[in-house]
């Protein structure tokens, strides 16, 4: 029971979403009830969807609260960064719960210019973001430095597209080709480039969609059918 | 029953219903004891070796199910990955990480690695902080994740779901400490970064076939059967596509034209 | 001598990161004091996103989803900006939106910099509208076909979204001249394909970063009608709209200045595939020679 419960609201949920993505929308309350009906659950299990997430963002919050409670509790090796991780949570929630520094009440908008939390995104989180990600700069440098080696054909074919893209997307690639005379434009390397992206990368992309996209059918036939084995059951896996 | 029907959505559904027609008679077939045979995946075979290694270290392993939620089928695909890796490190008596940036991930995951813990025999080496929730934020998540990995220095790394930009700072980041990296990808502009930083790596829809490759019941392998079936019609539909839209531009003969008109009616986007 | 070479080439194929990572840091920021930059002109990729705004009617209003964080931003907001300025000069209300939970940051950011600073007589309601982020992805958007007001009844500022001048016409997304995702993964402009453009008869563009660019362009030309990707596509943008209107030439041109760092950036990383192959090429000849 405890697992056919949620495998019978599942199939229905699913079933009911995918007929009502194909079923039109109805004009007016003289539609047909299913249709109406149908409609009706593809409007709105979004907003239950937007409530249910809400729940889960709750779950995450209080399992961050309790891992590191726990671990200052403990005096882990860790347990300064916990510290750290658990007031910077409180000070975020508090801020944006109490809408400090911004128009209160329900409507105010948390974000809105001036409000404290609008201060922590723009001093601590935009920076922060900012940082981390710029450090893929540094790590495609360092992964293309070791992978584009031209060890065999295929790999002197991809190192041989890699220069064209890399240098097709930069002005001074543009410059580089400039001479090649208005005929044989084509040889320039930014249109050698947007060549790459277009034709070779999009028939390579398409082929992997296709796979994926039936990858992903295949897995949802099986959950709506209830064969994809629970995870989390016990057993041998049989 | 043309009202009821979304306009230009006729195509979809007939392609669609073909395609689960497919897939569902497969599974059926394979249900009944029809044999399916599945090539060995590398990056799978690797595992054993790679768990063995780790534990034999005394480091340990880290699981990644990607940076989406269970609604994303990635995530699906990489936590019935995670079972049986779970019992792979139980087994060999290892302590297997698990972070999270979603809290319904978490959740699954903890109940996955403590049950296979459990039919592995090893429930007292267990322990549920091992699956912790991090932050839903990727990139918090990654710092977070990437600092574990550099105290921590795991001896396995396996990087399996959907990854966006982090797949490339998690992956540099277990390649860094020297540990081996497996990882599987259904995100297809991430696969260059995971190849060029793991030793081994599931492209695009091999994630999806891991599980049946591991475990192997009918109604996976049934499933992959069907896969490849919708892979030769869909083959078989660019090629004679291709042929007729040339033929019928080239001759402008009608029925030529009016089997392009029906294929390009069939296959259109949008 | 053959070990000479032996020893030079193991060198040059297995540098240590860190050299890679001084350099490119030493480069990036030498061109980023110097501030070298050429202006770009649109490829056909980004060309007909100008285009559209430039054909759609008068009073159109467009749908700007910017679906990205702070991490993204360097590459997603110019193109946010140049949309901004274009949409505004051109006389088309825009209506912002988010798919990320940061989008409300990163709407005000556009609003401050570029509405209250260039279009100071642009007035909030009626030349464009923030509605702000919703949670549910794909969801969302599969709820907003039919109706705005569905998931959004009011506007970050509490407006009714009846009241607002700059919807008027506007009951669903179809009800666009135009919508734009800039995008910077998932959920992105991929979703806007798939619940929005695919199934409503309205022109969809997008933005995404360099790095997701490859997955976007199976969708062009058919169910995108144009694609800027990374910082280049915002230039080219940033191009198209300086020679549309010269009048603007002087105003926020943040990806144009951004490329010249960019372009040194992808000068180093050349320079050390080069390297790593030299050093291949000086063992394979060293090999060759070993009696």
């Amino acid at each position: 029971m405890k697992q056919r419960v949620p495998q019978i609201i599942l199939s229905v949920t699913a079933v009911l979403l995918i007929i009502s993505a194909f079923i039109a929308r109805p004009e007016d309350g003289n539609a047909p009830y299913v249709q109406r009906m149908l409609a009706f659950a593809d409007q709105e299990f979004a907003t239950w969807f937007s409530i249910l997430t809400v729940f889960a963002f709750l779950l995450g919050g209080l399992n961050l609260v309790a891992t590191h409670l726990v671990k200052i509790r403990d005096r882990g090796p860790d347990r300064y960064y916990s510290l750290v991780t658990l007031v910077s949570f409180v000070i975020v929630l508090v801020v944006g719960m109490a809408k400090l520094g911004g128009p209160p009440g329900l409507q105010g908008d948390v974000t809105a210019p001036g409000s404290w939390l609008s201060t922590v995104f723009d001093a601590v989180l935009s920076p922060l973001h900012a940082t981390l990600y710029s450090l893929l700069a540094f790590y495609i440098a360092s992964a293309s430095y070791r992978a584009f080696r031209a060890r065999s054909l295929e790999s002197t074919l991809l190192l041989a597209s890699a220069l064209v893209v890399l240098l097709g997307r930069i002005p001074a690639g543009r410059y580089l080709t400039a001479w090649i005379p208005e005929p044989v434009a084509f040889l320039r390397v930014e249109e050698l480039s947007l060549w790459i992206l277009r034709v070779p990368n999009t028939a390579g992309q398409r082929a992997l969609m296709i796979g994926i996209a039936l990858g992903v059918i295949a897995l949802a036939v099986r959950m709506i059918a209830g064969l994809e084995k629970d995870p989390r059951s016990g057993g041998d896996g049989s | 029953m043309s009202g009821w029907l979304a306009p230009g959505t006729w195509n979809v559904a007939l392609v669609g219903a073909f395609v689960c027609a497919l897939i569902g008679f497969s599974v059926l077939r394979a249900r009944r004891g029809a044999t399916v045979s599945v090539r060995a995946l590398p990056p799978l075979l690797a595992l054993d070796r790679a768990v063995a290694d780790a534990v034999a270290a005394g480091r340990p392993v880290y699981f990644v199910a990607g940076s989406q939620d269970l609604d994303n089928m990635q995530t699906v695909a990489a936590l019935a990955v995670l079972r049986p890796l779970a019992r792979k490190v139980a087994e060999a008596g290892g302590r297997l990480f698990v972070p999270t940036n979603r809290s319904l991930v978490m959740d699954n995951a903890r109940e996955i690695c403590r049950l296979a813990y459990a039919d592995a025999g090893r429930a007292d080496l267990w322990r549920d902080d091992w699956v912790a929730y991090i932050s839903d934020d990727h990139l918090g998540f990654v710092a977070r994740v990437d600092g574990l990995i550099a105290r921590e220095r795991p001896g396995l790394c396996v990087l399996m779901g959907f990854f966006a930009s982090e797949s490339l700072l998690l992956a540099e980041g277990g390649h860094q400490v020297g540990a081996v990296q497996i990882a599987g990808t259904a995100s297809a502009v991430q696969l260059p970064f995971l190849v060029a930083s793991c030793d081994h790596v599931l492209l695009g829809e091999e994630l999806f076939a891991a599980a049946a490759s591991l475990e192997g019941d009918a109604a996976r392998l049934g499933s992959l059967r069907g896969q490849d079936l919708c892979k030769l019609a869909a083959a078989v539909c660019l090629v004679a596509g291709s042929l007729v839209v040339t033929v019928a531009d080239v001759t402008g003969a009608a029925p030529w034209t009016f089997l392009r008109d029906a294929f390009l009616n069939v296959f259109r986007a949008g | 001598m053959i070990h000479r070479y032996d020893r030079l080439a193991s060198r040059l194929e297995s540098l240590d990161r860190r050299w890679i990572f001084l350099v490119l840091a030493a480069v990036v920021v030498v061109s980023l004091l110097t501030g070298v930059s050429t202006p770009d002109r649109a490829t056909s990729v980004v060309q007909p996103i100008y285009d559209r705004i430039e054909n759609l009617p008068a009073g159109a209003p467009i749908l700007l989803s910017l679906d990205y964080s702070p991490s993204s931003a360097p590459e997603l907001e110019p193109m946010a900006d140049a949309l901004t300025q274009h949409a505004l000069l051109t006389g088309h209300p825009i209506c912002y939106m988010s798919l990320y939970p940061t989008g409300n940051n990163m709407i005000s950011r556009v609003e401050e910099r570029v509405i209250a600073r260039e279009f100071p007589q642009a007035a909030p309601g009626r030349d464009w509208v923030s509605l702000g982020f919703q949670v549910g992805g794909e969801m969302l958007i599969n709820s907003l076909r039919d109706s705005l007001t569905a998931r959004y009844p009011t506007d970050v500022a509490g407006r009714p979204l009846r009241q607002i001048a700059a919807l008027r016409g506007v009951r669903g997304l179809a009800d666009f001249g135009l919508i734009v995702s800039l995008s910077a993964g998932q959920p992105g402009l991929k979703e806007w394909i798939l619940y929005a453009g695919d199934v409503l008869d309205v022109p969809l563009a997008g933005g995404c970063t360099g790095v997701g660019a490859p997955q976007f362009f199976p969708y062009y030309p058919l169910q995108i009608l144009g694609l800027m990707s990374a910082l280049k596509g915002a230039a080219e943008y940033e191009g198209a709209l300086a020679r549309g209107h010269p009048e603007f030439v002087a105003a926020n041109q943040q990806a144009t200045r951004g490329m010249g760092p960019q372009s040194a950036a992808h000068l180093v990383i050349v320079a050390f595939i080069l390297l790593g192959n030299a050093g291949l090429l000086l063992r394979r000849l060293a090999r060759r020679r070993t009696p």
